[in-house]
C-alpha cells in the first residue's frame, strides 16, 4: 500500500457512521470508527457490507479483521449490523464455517460508560447492549489477569469514570486530553498520533440527563497520520467529531483557543451528520433568528489549505430535516469552500453513492476518483429493479 | 472504416465518464482516429488552491486517444500533453510524446474485460492521480524497472553472476566480456552461449552505479550522446572512455552491448535484488580506416534482460519451495532409463541442484520411444542425463557410468532407485550404510506404479516395506495382481539384439513419473523428514489414482545366527491377544514372513494360530498339524514363495524363559529345515523371547 487511506461509507435513510482508516505502517493497521452496515443497498446501489469487506485484510485463518474498532457512542445508527457482521465473544468460539465470515475485532475501544446499564432515563438499543456485553467481557479478562490480553480480547477505555471505576485499569485507559500511538498493542508512533478530545467532563450546571445523552458522550479524536517520501513528510490531520454538539465544541474552543493545534484538520468529520445543533444552541424551526455559536464554529474552523469537511449523512435537502441541515452545510462551505464539502450520500452522485476514499499523501489528503461501474452490470441492475410487462 | 462503430462507442464512454470533459469529436484519418479530452484530477489538499502540484500535474490534464485499425482488439494509444513532466516512473520511453504506462499488464487485454473503455479510462485517472500525489512508485511492491516497450531484442545473462563479478571490481570502472548475438526479422538475441552458426561476436560492458539512485529519471535514449548524458546523471560519468577503448580494441565488431546496474533503494519488482539492470545496444558507425566507430550520433536501442537459466529461476517458475541444494551431497539417481530420466528431469526443472546419475547402459535409438531425452549420439545414459540436467538450470550433475554396485554412496543425500532390477534391489536391501532410499517401479504395462519411501531415520527400510507388501498381497487381490503378474517382453531392437522391457507408452510412463516426482519433491521440501510409506499408483479410465499404504512399525529382535530378525508390531500385538484369550493355557502357531537371503534378514509379517489338533495346556503347547501344510503351501503359491514358513511361536502366559523342551524343539526344527533360517518365538505378557 503506497498511501494510508481513510474511507467514509455512504449511510442509510436515517444517517449513520462508519469510517475505515487503513495505515501503511509495517502492520497495515486498520481502524474502524463505528459501524453502519445496512441490509439494503444504499440508494439501491451501493453494497456497504461488500465495500467494507473488500477493504479489510484477512488473518492467517482467512478471517477478516480490524485492529481496532472505536465506538464513538451508543446510537443505533453507529452500531448498525454489529452482531451480524462482527464476531462478539472469545475467538475460541469463532465459526469458520459461516458463509460470510464475521469480522474479528482485535481491540475494542469504548468510552467508560459501557459499565452503565439501561435505566428509565438511559435507554440502550439492542446492539448497544451487545457491544457493552462484549466490552465488559474483555475488560474483566484484563481485570482478572492484570495483563494486556491476546488479540480478540483486547480493550481500551476512553475517559476516566468519575466514580472511580477505571482506577484499576491504568494499562488500558486513556484520559481526556491524553495522546496515544498504540493500536492493538503495537506502538506505531512514527505513523500515528491521536489526541482524545472527548467526551469532555460534565460541565458545571449541566444536568445529568444532558450529560448522559449518547451524543454528549461521543468520543472525539484528532488523528495525525504522517506520510513520508524522499522529499519530505506531511502530518495529515483528521478530526473525527462523532455526534458531539454545540456545548462540547464551545467548551473545546475555550479550552484550546490559545493552542489550536489539537483542533486543526485536513479532514473534518462534520459532527452529528452535519447537524445544526453542533454549531448553534438555537433551533432552526422554533427560533426566529437562530444564531451561530461563534466559539463552537471556531472550534470547527481550524482548517488547513485544501481541507475537506465530510458529512456522513443522507442527502442534504432543502427541507426542515436536521440532521443533516442545509444551514449547517452552508456554514461548513464557508469554512472550506463549496467543492471541499462532501456529503457521503451525494458522492460522486446522489443516485449512485460510492465510498468516499482519500489517500493520505505526503502533500495532504487526496480525494480519489471513483471507478466507473461496468455498463453491462449497471444495465443488469437497472433492468432487474422493476418488472417489465409483456403483451 | 470498419471499426467506426467501436470508435463511436468509445467516444460515448469517454463522454459519459465522470472525470472526462471537453471531449472532442472523433477526428477520422486514414490510419488513426483521434479523440481529445480533458481529465479532472483530484490533487492532494496542499495543491488544490493552486490547481497544480509541485511536480507540475494540473487539476485538469489534456489527453489524446489514438485508435488504430485494430481497435478494439488493440487498445488506443494514450498521449498526454507534450510538456507533461517526464520525471515519473511508468512513462514509456519516447522522445516525442508522453506515453503514460497506465496498466501493469497489456492494455489491450484490459480492454477485453467487461468494463471495456471504462477500465482504461479509470486506469488513466488513477495513474494521473497517483502522479499528482507522487505515488506512482509503490515501494512496498518494489522499484518499477524502466519499461522497454520499444525494445530491440533480448539479452541473456545471470544477474547474480554479473553482480558477483562486478562487486569484485573495486574501482567501478566497468567490466566486459564476450557476447554472441543473432538476429531475426524482429529481434536481436544476445547471450554468452553460442546461439547459432550465424551468431556474431561483440562485447557486453557492465557498469554499476557507485551510489543508490533514489529518483526516477526519464529515459529518452536514442543516440550515444543521450546514453552518456544519462550515465552521468546516475553517477557513471566516465563510461565514454571505456566504451571508446573497447571500440578500438574490437574495431571489427559491429555492435557494443552496454548494461547498467543501477542500485535502487528497494527491491526491483519481480526480483530479489535491489539492482535494476538496464541494457542498451550501440550500433557502431561504418568502419572507416583510422576512425573510431562510436560517435555521439550512433543509434542506441534498448534490450530486455532475460535471466540466464539458473536453479533459482527454475524454482521461481515452478513455485518450488525449499529446493535441494547441497554442494557436498547428491540426489542420486540409480538408473537413468525412461522412468528415472523423467523423474530426474522434473526434479531438475524444479530447480533442485546437485545430482549424481548412475547407469552403465547406453542410450540407443530405440530409447527414443520413452526416454525423457532424445537420441543424438551413442552416449551412456548417465552421461546424457547429467548433461541434460546441467543444461536445464546450470545445476551440478555428475555421472557414474558404472554398475550400481561399484559406486561410493557416502556423498549421497538420498537414493532414487528406478532400475527395476532385482539385483540392484538386493544390493540396496543388504547395504546397511546407505542414505534413505526411494524406490520407484512400474508394473503391468505401466498401468500400476509403486513408490517405496524409507523412513528418514531408516528405522523402517525397504526390506520391511517389501516384506509387508508381500504379506498384503495374500489377501489384497489388486496387489497380488500387480506384484505377481509381471509382463516383461523381449523387444527386438536389432538383428540378434533385444531388450527385455515392459511394453508401455511414453505417455503412461510420463503420467506415473510426474506424480512420483511430485511426491519426491515434497520429501525434499520437507528436508527428507519422512515417514515410511508405499504409494500405489493406478491408471484408470479417468486418470491416475494414488493410494497411500501405511506401514506398521517393525521391532528388531536379537540376531539369529548372524541374520537380522524383525517382527511387525501388528504380529507382536496379535500374539499378545492370543495369549490373553487362552490364558491360563499356553497357545501358539506358525510364523510366516519373508527371507531376504542376500541381505541375511528375516522379517516376520504374519502368523497362523494353533491348528485344531494342537494341545494347549497350562504348561505345555503342542503344535498340531491339521491342515497346516495345505494352508502354508497355499500362501507360498500365492506369493511365489515370498511369504513362507519361518518357524513357530507359542505363549508363556505367566512369563518365563525358554524351557528345555522349547530348545529341543527348535533344534529339531532347524535340523528338519536343513538349517534354513528358522525362528522360534515365545510371547510373554511383556516381551518376545527368542528360543
Amino acid at each position: 500500500m503506497t498511501n494510508s487511506t481513510i474511507t467514509f461509507f455512504p449511510v442509510g435513510e436515517k444517517n449513520g457512521g462508519m469510517t475505515l482508516i487503513k495505515l501503511n505502517d509495517q502492520n497495515n493497521t486498520t481502524m474502524l470508527i463505528d459501524c453502519s452496515i445496512e441490509t439494503e443497498l444504499i440508494a439501491d446501489y451501493c453494497n456497504v457490507n461488500q465495500e467494507l469487506r473488500d477493504r479489510l485484510p484477512s488473518d492467517e485463518f482467512g478471517r477478516p479483521y480490524i485492529d481496532a474498532f472505536i465506538l464513538t457512542h451508543r446510537h443505533e445508527d453507529h452500531l448498525k449490523g454489529l452482531p451480524d457482521h462482527f464476531h462478539l465473544g472469545s475467538l475460541n468460539d469463532y465459526n469458520d464455517d459461516e458463509e460470510s465470515l464475521k469480522i474479528v475485532i482485535r481491540e475494542l475501544w469504548s468510552s467508560s460508560i459501557f459499565w452503565k446499564s439501561e435505566t428509565e432515563n438511559y435507554s440502550l438499543c439492542d446492539n448497544a447492549k451487545s457491544f457493552n456485553k462484549e466490552m465488559r467481557r474483555r475488560v474483566s479478562l484484563y481485570e482478572n489477569s492484570g495483563k494486556i490480553q491476546e488479540v480478540g480480547d483486547r480493550a481500551i477505555i476512553i475517559g476516566k469514570d468519575p466514580s472511580g471505576k477505571t482506577d484499576d485499569f491504568d494499562g488500558i485507559v486513556y484520559g481526556i486530553g491524553d495522546t496515544f500511538s498504540t493500536i492493538n498493542n503495537r506502538n506505531i508512533a512514527s505513523k500515528l498520533k491521536g489526541v482524545i478530545l472527548g467526551p469532555i467532563e460534565q460541565q458545571e450546571d449541566e444536568p445529568d440527563k444532558d450529560y448522559l445523552d449518547h451524543n454528549r458522550q461521543s468520543i472525539i479524536i484528532q488523528l495525525t497520520i504522517t506520510e513520508t517520501n524522499w522529499e519530505g513528510y506531511y502530518e495529515n490531520k483528521i478530526l473525527m467529531a462523532a455526534d458531539a454538539e454545540c456545548l462540547v465544541w464551545e467548551t473545546l474552543w475555550n479550552r484550546y483557543k490559545n493552542d489550536t493545534s489539537k483542533l486543526i484538520y485536513d479532514i473534518l468529520y462534520a459532527p452529528h451528520h452535519c447537524s445544526w445543533h453542533s454549531l448553534s444552541y438555537d433551533s432552526q424551526s422554533k427560533d426566529e433568528n437562530p444564531q451561530i455559536c461563534e466559539d463552537a464554529k471556531n472550534a470547527l474552523s481550524q482548517k488547513r489549505i485544501g481541507s475537506f469537511i465530510v458529512s456522513q449523512s443522507k442527502i442534504i435537502s432543502n427541507n426542515d430535516d436536521d440532521p443533516p441541515s442545509v444551514a449547517a452545510k452552508k456554514e461548513y462551505q464557508k469554512i472550506v469552500g463549496d467543492s471541499q464539502f462532501i456529503c457521503t450520500n451525494e458522492y460522486p452522485g446522489k443516485e449512485e453513492p460510492e465510498p468516499l476514499e482519500f489517500y493520505l499523501t505526503p502533500s495532504g489528503p487526496q480525494k480519489r476518483s471513483v471507478k466507473a461501474r461496468s455498463k453491462l452490470s449497471a444495465a443488469t441492475a437497472h433492468s432487474t429493479r422493476e418488472s417489465y410487462p409483456h403483451g | 472504416m470498419d471499426n467506426e462503430y467501436w470508435i463511436k462507442k468509445a467516444h460515448k464512454y469517454i463522454c459519459e465518464h465522470h472525470a472526462f470533459s471537453n471531449v472532442s469529436d472523433i477526428v477520422f484519418a486514414e490510419n488513426e482516429n483521434t479523440i481529445s479530452a480533458s481529465v479532472s484530477i483530484n490533487l492532494p489538499s496542499k495543491f488544490i488552491e493552486r490547481g497544480v502540484t509541485n511536480k507540475g500535474i494540473r487539476s485538469k490534464e489534456d489527453t489524446k486517444f489514438i485508435f488504430d485499425k485494430n481497435f478494439p482488439l488493440d487498445a488506443p494509444k494514450i498521449i498526454l500533453r507534450n510538456d507533461f513532466p517526464r520525471n515519473f516512473p511508468h512513462i514509456n520511453p519516447s522522445k516525442d510524446e508522453v506515453l503514460p504506462c497506465i496498466y501493469a499488464g497489456n492494455l489491450s487485454e484490459l480492454l477485453q474485460q467487461p468494463q471495456w473503455m471504462d477500465g482504461i479510462l479509470d486506469q488513466l485517472v488513477n495513474w494521473l492521480e497517483n502522479a499528482a500525489s507522487n505515488s506512482l512508485l509503490n515501494r512496498k511492491q518494489g522499484w518499477e524497472p524502466m519499461r522497454n516497450d520499444d525494445f530491440r531484442g533480448f539479452i541473456v545473462y545471470d544477474d547474480y553472476e554479473i553482480l558477483e563479478n562486478l562487486n569484485k571490481n573495486a574501482n567501478n570502472s566497468g567490466k566486459y566480456r564476450p557476447v554472441q548475438y543473432s538476429k531475426n526479422q524482429r529481434f536481436i538475441f544476445a547471450g554468452n552461449q553460442i546461439l547459432s552458426n550465424k551468431s556474431e561476436n561483440a562485447r557486453n560492458l557492465f557498469f554499476i552505479t557507485p551510489n543508490v539512485i533514489d529518483f526516477y529519471i526519464p529515459n529518452p535514449i536514442k543516440i550515444l550522446s543521450d546514453l552518456y548524458l544519462y550515465a552521468g546523471k546516475i553517477g557513471l560519468p566516465n563510461i565514454r572512455s571505456f566504451i571508446e577503448g573497447i571500440d578500438a580494441k574490437f574495431c571489427d565488431e559491429e555492435k557494443i552491448f552496454v548494461s547498467f546496474l543501477i542500485k535502487r533503494p528497494c527491491k526491483i519488482i519481480g526480483s530479489d535484488l535491489k539492482i535494476e539492470f538496464m541494457n542498451f545496444l550501440i550500433n557502431k558507425d561504418k568502419k572507416r580506416k583510422g576512425k573510431k566507430r562510436v560517435s555521439s550520433e550512433c543509434i542506441v536501442e534498448m534490450l530486455v534482460h532475460i535471466n540466464d537459466k539458473s536453479t533459482l529461476l527454475l524454482q521461481k517458475l515452478s513455485g518450488t519451495v525449499n529446493a535441494y541444494k547441497d554442494n557436498n551431497r547428491y540426489i542420486t539417481f540409480l538408473g537413468c532409463g525412461s522412468l528415472g530420466s523423467k523423474i530426474a528431469v522434473h526434479l531438475a526443472r524444479n530447480g533442485n541442484d546437485n545430482f549424481l546419475c548412475i547407469d552403465n547402459d547406453y542410450f540407443l535409438p530405440h530409447n527414443n520411444a520413452r526416454h525423457a531425452l532424445l537420441f543424438f549420439d551413442y552416449l551412456l545414459k548417465a552421461d546424457s542425463l547429467s548433461s541434460a540436467i546441467r543444461s536445464i538450470g546450470n545445476a551440478t550433475a555428475i555421472q557414474e557410468n558404472t554398475s550400481a554396485f561399484n559406486v561410493d554412496y557416502s556423498t549421497s543425500k538420498i537414493i532414487v532407485d528406478t532400475t527395476a532390477s532385482l539385483s540392484v534391489r538386493n544390493f540396496l536391501l543388504a547395504n546397511k550404510n546407505l542414505p534413505p532410499i526411494i524406490s520407484a517401479g512400474l508394473y503391468n504395462s505401466g498401468k500400476f506404479g509403486l513408490l517405496f519411501i524409507e523412513r528418514g531415520d531408516k528405522s523402517c527400510k525397504l526390506l520391511h516395506e517389501w516384506a509387508f507388501l508381500y504379506r498384503q498381497a495374500i489377501t489384497n487381490r489388486d496387489l497380488h495382481y500387480i506384484l505377481f503378474n509381471a509382463k516383461l517382453e523381449n523387444i527386438n531392437i536389432g538383428q540378434s539384439c533385444s531388450d527385455q522391457t515392459m511394453v508401455a507408452s511414453d505417455a503412461q510412463i510420463s503420467l506415473m513419473a510426474s506424480a512420483m516426482s511430485i511426491k519426491i519433491q515434497e520429501i525434499i521440501t520437507n528436508n527428507f523428514d519422512t515417514e515410511a510409506e508405499i504409494d500405489l499408483y493406478s491408471y484408470q479410465e479417468h486418470g491416475l489414482n494414488i493410494k497411500k499404504i501405511n506401514i506398521p512399525g517393525f521391532l528388531a529382535l536379537p540376531s539369529l545366527n548372524g541374520w537380522d530378525l524383525y517382527i511387525s508390531s501388528e504380529i507382536s500385538d496379535l500374539m499378545l491377544r492370543y495369549l490373553v484369550s487362552k490364558r491360563p493355557n499356553e497357545t501358539g502357531g506358525v510364523l510366516l514372513g519373508t527371507v531376504f537371503d542376500y541381505a541375511k534378514t528375516v522379517v516376520i509379517t504374519s502368523l497362523l494360530p494353533a491348528p485344531s489338533d494342537s494341545i494347549e495346556k497350562r504348561n505345555v503347547f503342542v503344535l498340531g498339524t491339521h491342515d497346516l501344510y495345505r494352508e502354508i503351501k497355499n500362501i507360498e503359491n500365492k506369493t511365489s514363495g515370498k511369504v513362507t514358513y519361518l518357524g513357530t511361536w507359542h505363549t508363556h502366559p505367566f512369563g518365563g524363559n525358554a524351557s528345555s523342551i522349547d530348545r529341543k524343539t527348535f533344534e529339531k526344527l532347524l535340523k528338519d529345515r536343513n538349517y534354513e533360517p528358522t525362528v522360534c518365538l515365545i510371547r510373554t505378557p511383556s516381551e518376545i523371547i527368542l528360543v
